[in-house]
């Protein structure tokens, strides 16, 4: 992988011109230690050493609320389109770039692939951007600290350089003629870059041990933790709204006074009591502490079994987003600790 | 395409839903086409005292002559939609249904206000069958529009049944509990309302009425452990959150 040097007023003019042809998001801050990815509007607005955003990118292939298809009275119906320009997300963190890469799976999977997120992945160009961790990152416990692919650009904001790797030739094409004219990475840079890497690695602080939890959640199905939770969630569902990986969505169709009507899909999340309600009132998952047991199973269990790898790239925002303090490492540790435990006493 | 009967009818509140499908003003020629009033007394004089397809009924029962219309209503409509939060569960008239309506016809219109009897209020559902809840303080002009809408088609409308929360993570916005500690009755409140005042930075009201399983216990907890009285936080709840009759309840879940 090529990886240039980059600075300051060349990112500044490079942004500026990208913002001129492509739809461009940025991270901006949006209160003490969160920030959203916004549309570009100045270069100083951009926080390149921020932590996290409330919402990951899975708002750009997955909207909370996206129109699938409108039809008339008469019958006529019809798809409704896209904006023609790229979208570039600019500050895409490694957790989150998985995340993007575990949405690839769920909604390739179907049997056709799904439309409207495929469109709306085709046409998104991503550029990863190097960052620490806090006191609530685990991406490195979920193996998703590192991306080797799934980028088009990663920056390195090393603090006395930056350093940008070329993922794709789109990425080569974001750049633009820079490509040929920015200097190759010298060995000095290439150290300062491992030494980064290295000093990152040993600056996480939170950890899990993943290696046993399928088995754990599993033998613990019953468990009183569960019901303790029930107790402790308020369902208001912000954990899996804001989860990168997270996938359920409610289709509604929508009347209007014409006679046509309008059909979309909202998210959805498995916490809500609507969710697993069917026809004639019957609820799969009535109780709370059902549904929090089978978010917990599903993330690490359920969606393991079904594609190989758990639906969790640990970057935080579900401890970060819950309002009474649940801390979803903290859970596991308990069921891991004591299956230990258990097996101990075997 | 028959027009469709449907008659409007206010009970004791404050007419903001009737008002709001009078601001539907895009959809005002549209919709007097297609439907016929059978009463709209805040539109037109015309009032029919036979049958109709559909009563939107708005406001609580507070007083004899609301049951009586109620009871009416119903029977001559052949589906009846509780029309706003009074409606629903109550509303701000039920705010506090503990207290004996004596103490508060005296504290708001003292002795000589004595011109009528005046009940506990109450939501429509305590005296007549409901067949579609539309809560909101006013009710969502697009949701009124879609439930007339649905209503011409023969059906009800899928209106949301999230908290407002659902709402509010959507929009991105910080979460105000989170962040500052408020007292914000959005994880307790139906959305649908696209978090109008938590995105504008006030915390929720809980205007909608109360979700189907509002947790107040974990509500006051959590609340209460981040400084915040319980006096306050009852009275939030009571306001919007808990429908009428549930005030005990919600005493017990403070204990």
């Amino acid at each position: 992988m090529r990886v240039l040097r980059i600075n300051g007023p060349l990112l500044r003019e490079w942004l500026e011109e990208l913002s001129q042809w492509t739809d461009l998001h940025v991270p901006v801050r949006a209160g003490k230690d969160v920030h959203r990815l916004e549309p570009y509007t100045s270069f100083d607005r951009i926080d390149l050493g921020y932590t996290r955003t409330i919402l990951p990118p899975k708002k750009f292939l997955f909207p909370p609320e996206e129109t699938l298809m409108t039809w008339e009275a008469d019958g006529t119906c019809s798809v409704p389109g896209l904006p023609e320009r790229q979208t570039v997300l600019f500050g895409v963190h490694p957790c989150d770039i998985n995340g993007i890469r575990i949405l690839d799976t769920f909604f390739a999977s179907f049997a056709s692939p799904d439309y409207y997120y495929q469109r709306r992945r085709q046409g998104l160009r991503i550029v990863g951007v190097s960052c620490l961790p806090d006191e609530l990152c685990f991406c490195k416990s979920m193996n998703a600290e590192n991306v080797l692919s799934g980028f088009d650009l990663f920056l390195h904001d090393l603090g006395d350089r930056m350093l940008v790797s070329l993922g794709t030739l789109e990425g080569d094409l974001l750049l633009g003629e820079r490509v040929d004219t920015l200097q190759e990475a010298s060995e000095e840079d290439l150290r300062a870059l491992m030494d980064f890497t290295a000093r990152r690695r040993s600056a996480f602080t939170l950890e899990l041990d993943v290696s046993i939890l399928p088995q754990a959640i599993k033998l613990h199905q019953s468990d009183p933790i569960w019901e303790r939770l029930g107790e402790q969630c308020l369902t208001c569902g912000a954990c899996s709204l804001g989860c990168p990986t997270c996938t359920c969505f409610d289709i509604t169709d929508t009347n209007n006074i014409e006679g046509g009507a309008r059909r979309s899909r909202r998210w959805d999340a498995c916490l809500y009591r609507d969710f697993a309600r069917v026809a004639g009132d019957h609820n799969f998952r009535p109780l709370r502490s059902q549904r929090v047991q089978n978010r917990y199973y599903h993330k690490q269990v359920g969606f393991a079994e079904a594609f190989g790898m758990p639906s969790c790239v640990g970057c935080g925002r579900c401890i970060r987003m819950c309002p009474t303090g649940i801390h979803f490492v903290e859970v596991f540790k308990s069921l891991g600790s004591r299956f230990l435990e258990g097996a101990g006493d075997g | 395409m028959d027009q469709l009967m449907i008659g409007v009818f206010g009970l004791t509140g404050c007419a903001g839903d009737q008002l709001t499908l009078l601001n539907c003003e895009d959809e005002l020629l549209s919709l007097t086409e297609k439907v016929r009033w059978s009463s709209f007394n805040m539109a037109t004089t015309t009032e029919s005292a036979g049958r109709m397809e559909v009563a939107l009924v708005e406001g609580s029962v507070c007083q004899p002559d609301d049951i009586a219309l109620l009871r009416d209503v119903r029977e001559r409509s052949n589906a009846l939609v509780a029309l706003g939060t009074c409606a629903c569960f109550g509303g701000i008239a039920a705010m506090d249904g503990r207290l004996d309506p004596a103490v508060l016809e005296d504290a708001v219109y003292g002795q000589e206000g004595r011109q009528f009897e005046a009940l506990r209020a109450q939501p429509l559902s305590t005296y007549v069958q409901v067949d579609f809840m539309l809560p909101g303080c006013p009710v969502e002009k697009e949701q009124l529009l879609e439930t007339v809408a649905s209503l011409l088609k023969g059906s009800f409308p899928e209106i949301p049944r999230t908290p407002v929360c659902a709402d509010c993570v959507a929009r991105e916005n910080l979460c105000l509990v989170i962040e500052r500690g408020e007292v914000c009755c959005g994880a307790l409140t139906r959305g649908g309302c696209g978090a109008r005042c938590p995105t504008l930075d006030m915390p929720c009201l809980g205007c909608r009425g109360p979700v189907e399983d509002a947790y107040y216990r974990v509500k006051r907890h959590f609340l209460g452990s981040r400084g915040v009285t319980r006096e306050i936080i009852r009275r939030k709840m009571l306001l919007f959150s808990t429908p009428a009759g549930m005030g005990e309840i919600l005493e017990r879940e403070f204990d």
